[in-house]
């Protein structure tokens, strides 16, 4: 008989989730519900089945395909035409009068004032006119551009906006395009013009062209249309979806836990626009990301013999450890530099990497930085997530990047001279406190905080004996293994969902599994090998408390007289307390699978159990 | 459930720590109402003035309130309510939440309707 069957609670990571709930395979009742929150959607992006990562996504304008409801503007609707998709759900508009604006705007305040990096789209076809006018505004500025949609092209501007970052059309057949522009100046209104001429706001009455599903969203490009009626919509990652993460090309998902982080970085993907620049250029959607759409930027030092990089200032930052991000991609060039300052620029600590084979080049430091690490991860199609960490202690933390030729470092500005067209692709820039990097937090004109997953099943049902069983990965990275002295997690199962050391609980700790009556600690023994062990069991049997890890036994204890009648006294698996390490980090883990047994389960099941 | 985003000044990050302490908590040390505390800091008044190789120059001038974002699970604490202050949504900072965007932005708009950011503007002729 398979261990499964003897199971009485089976979470491996499964379709049966939803916002709010991760149910388990068995049982099939409160007793198997984990309820998830978070309450962030926006700042959590997780990797895909696809192998992309995939963010929250919003449409920020209400009524995005019932044009009834918008203003008219010198102009007359049709509805219910032929659209690009196969319904009969778009709109002709057409001009009213010659000489004039024609067009059509939300009513009043439909998009309320959005700030930061936005795209803006509508998918259009021509009628008898030719021209689609884009046009986002925060009176007296006006961003437009000149859609053709007779020729699929876009007027070129003589004197374009330069708050304008780029504009894109796209053709999805039938006549139809897909047009957008994506601009970084706050905004709040959007208007939809016809016109007959590029460059010139005016139609001939009668002129007409086809819209359909008007989107405003964050971000560099446009993505998948998100439909709307009354209010603005979400979709991908929602406010308390739990994440299902498929990192590294597998196919069965962990469940991503992790602690509260803000991404200081301001502008983490339109590098462009980070407050520092210097002896580099910048093209925004150069290139596709890790998030499989075309807003990846390239970076391409200058012929001077100098440093090149890109990053930003933060002044007056809390002490702690920093940790400093992004994906990173070879092109002409194979190698990036990274540099963290801390102490206001007195500690300085760079890292060159190599992206043509996702390998660490060297480490170079200026004054005596601490607690400095390194990571580089692959996240497949050529691209790596490179991170670098340091200790600070007050005043500002700079964060520098920059695209580099290959060697060892000789100076902490890694001068050299590029030759002005070589480069390489980066995305997702990311500062964050914590020794080491969690998951990519977008954002695009402010600093953004995802707030703490929270995953907690309080109706376990108890039982004399037991066995738990979990398999879990990635409790704390630091240079590419498990770090050092920092490896507590944050397994918790406990009484009526109290702390971690409140009456009636288990937790790890120090590698080492603990129960806490509410007076004194019961300790099992080392569980924890954070060098080579992802799959654990832990067991009372009789009063024996037993620990097996990767198939083999790591300790079996008598349990104290009277413990034995303690240690069954929980009903609560908390997958998300937090334990911190000796800097005060938090940490965050990937769980693939938790099994819990009303049994204490033979050594040879055990060993069965946990071999990889 | 939509959670709060408030937005917080005190006199100083002694202040601020002071009255993260005296948020309530249950017997075992566990926080009655839900929240997460982001400490921005003395915000940034005039940055600081950098050459081109980083090295700088002019030291920034800063705010001389230290500003504490909160997100609270239901309801705001009412006894920080004395610090509370309301930037236009969203301030510097976001904690990444669609409903808790709206829930500031409506309440923003009822404190202050006749703002710029609450005020329609007229159509684009």
């Amino acid at each position: 008989m398979s261990l499964y069957n003897k199971a009485t609670l089976i979470l491996p990571v499964s379709p049966a989730y939803k916002d709010g709930a991760i149910q388990s395979y068995r049982p099939l009742t409160s007793e198997g519900a984990f309820a998830f929150s978070r309450g962030s959607n926006l700042a959590a992006t997780r990797v895909a089945p696809n192998g992309f990562i995939e963010k929250g996504r919003e449409n920020l304008i209400p009524a995005s395909n019932s044009f009834q409801s918008w203003f008219t503007i010198n102009s007359d609707r049709t509805f219910n035409q032929s659209g690009y998709d196969g319904l009969n759900n778009a709109t002709l508009i057409e001009a009213l009068s010659s000489g004039v604006t024609g067009g059509l705007q939300p009513v009043a305040y439909p998009i309320g004032t959005q700030s930061g990096v936005n795209t803006f789209s509508v998918y259009a076809k021509a009628g008898t006119g030719d021209f689609l006018v884009s046009t986002v505004a925060f009176l007296p500025v006006l961003i437009s551009v000149y859609f053709n949609l007779s020729n699929g092209t876009i007027y070129s501007d003589p004197s374009p906006s330069p708050d304008l970052i780029t504009s894109k059309m796209e053709n999805v057949g039938n006549g139809w395009y897909r047009c957008s522009l994506t601009q970084k100046e706050t905004i709040n209104q959007v208007v939809i013009s016809i016109s007959n001429e590029g460059g010139v706001l005016t139609s001939i009455a009668g002129d007409n062209i086809f819209i359909q599903d008007v989107q405003l969203e964050q971000g560099l490009v446009a993505t998948e249309y998100i439909g709307t009626i009354t209010t603005t919509k979400t979709a991908g990652i929602l406010e308390d979806l739990p994440r299902l993460d498929y990192s590294g090309g597998v196919t069965c998902p962990s469940i991503l836990l992790e602690p509260s982080r803000t991404n200081l970085i301001s502008q983490s993907e339109y590098v462009n626009g980070s407050p520092d620049v210097s002896n580099s250029t910048i093209t925004s959607n150069a290139a596709t990301s890790p998030q499989g759409l075309v807003n990846a930027s390239k970076v391409v030092p200058n012929t001077s013999n100098t440093f090149h990089w890109f990053g930003q200032v933060f002044n007056s930052q809390s002490s702690g450890n920093y940790t400093q991000t992004i994906f990173a991609k070879a092109d002409t060039y194979n190698h990036i530099f990274m540099v963290i300052r801390t102490d206001g620029g007195s500690e300085r600590y760079g890292v060159k990497f190599n992206l043509s084979n996702g390998t660490f080049v060297d480490e170079i430091i200026f004054g005596t930085p601490s607690q400095t690490n390194y990571l580089i991860e692959d996240y497949s199609n050529g691209w790596y997530r490179c991170s670098i960490s340091s200790n600070h202690s007050s005043g500002a933390v700079i964060a520098l990047f920059g695209a580099s030729l290959g060697g060892a470092l000789s100076s902490i500005n890694n001068e050299f001279a590029g030759d002005g067209t070589s480069g390489i692709n980066v995305f997702g820039a990311q500062l964050e406190t914590g020794s080491y990097p969690t998951s990519y937090i977008p954002s695009y004109g402010v600093s953004v905080t995802r707030a703490k997953d929270s995953c907690v099943n309080s109706t376990v049902a108890t039982s004399t004996d037991f066995t738990i069983f979990f398999e879990a990965k990635d409790f704390c990275l630091i240079n590419g293994t498990t770090g050092g002295s920092y490896d507590q997690v944050q397994f918790v199962f406990s009484a009526t969902g109290g702390a971690y050391d409140s009456g009636g609980s288990y937790h790890i700790y120090a590698n080492s599994l603990y129960y806490y009556d509410g007076t004194a600690n019961t300790s099992f023994g080392q569980i924890f090998n954070n060098q080579t062990d992802s799959k654990f069991a832990i067991v009372k049997r009789g009063n024996k408390g037993i620990i097996y890890a990767n198939g083999v036994k790591k300790t079996e204890i008598t349990l104290p007289s009277g413990a034995d009648a303690k240690v069954i006294n929980w009903d609560t698996i908390d997958l998300t307390q937090s334990l911190q390490d000796a800097q005060g980090d938090i940490f965050g883990s990937k769980y693939q699978q938790i099994l819990k047994f009303n049994s204490g389960l033979s050594d040879a099941e055990l060993a069965t159990l946990t071999t990889i | 459930m939509t959670r709060l985003t408030r937005k917080y000044e005190f006199v100083n990050e002694a202040a601020a720590d002071a009255a993260i302490a005296l948020l309530p908590t249950d017997e075992e040390g566990n926080p009655t109402h839900e929240h997460l505390v982001t400490k921005l800091g003395y915000l940034v008044v005039t940055p600081p003035i950098f050459d081109n190789e980083f090295e700088q120059i002019t030291a920034p001038v800063l705010s001389e309130k230290y500003a504490v974002d909160v997100y609270w699970g239901n309801e705001a604490d009412v006894s920080w309510d004395s610090f509370i202050v309301w930037p236009t949504p969203m301030g510097i900072h976001t904690y990444g939440s669609s409903s808790s965007r709206n829930e500031y932005e409506a309440k923003y708009c009822d404190l202050f309707p006749e703002s710029l950011y609450c005020t329609p503007p007229e159509p684009l002729e």
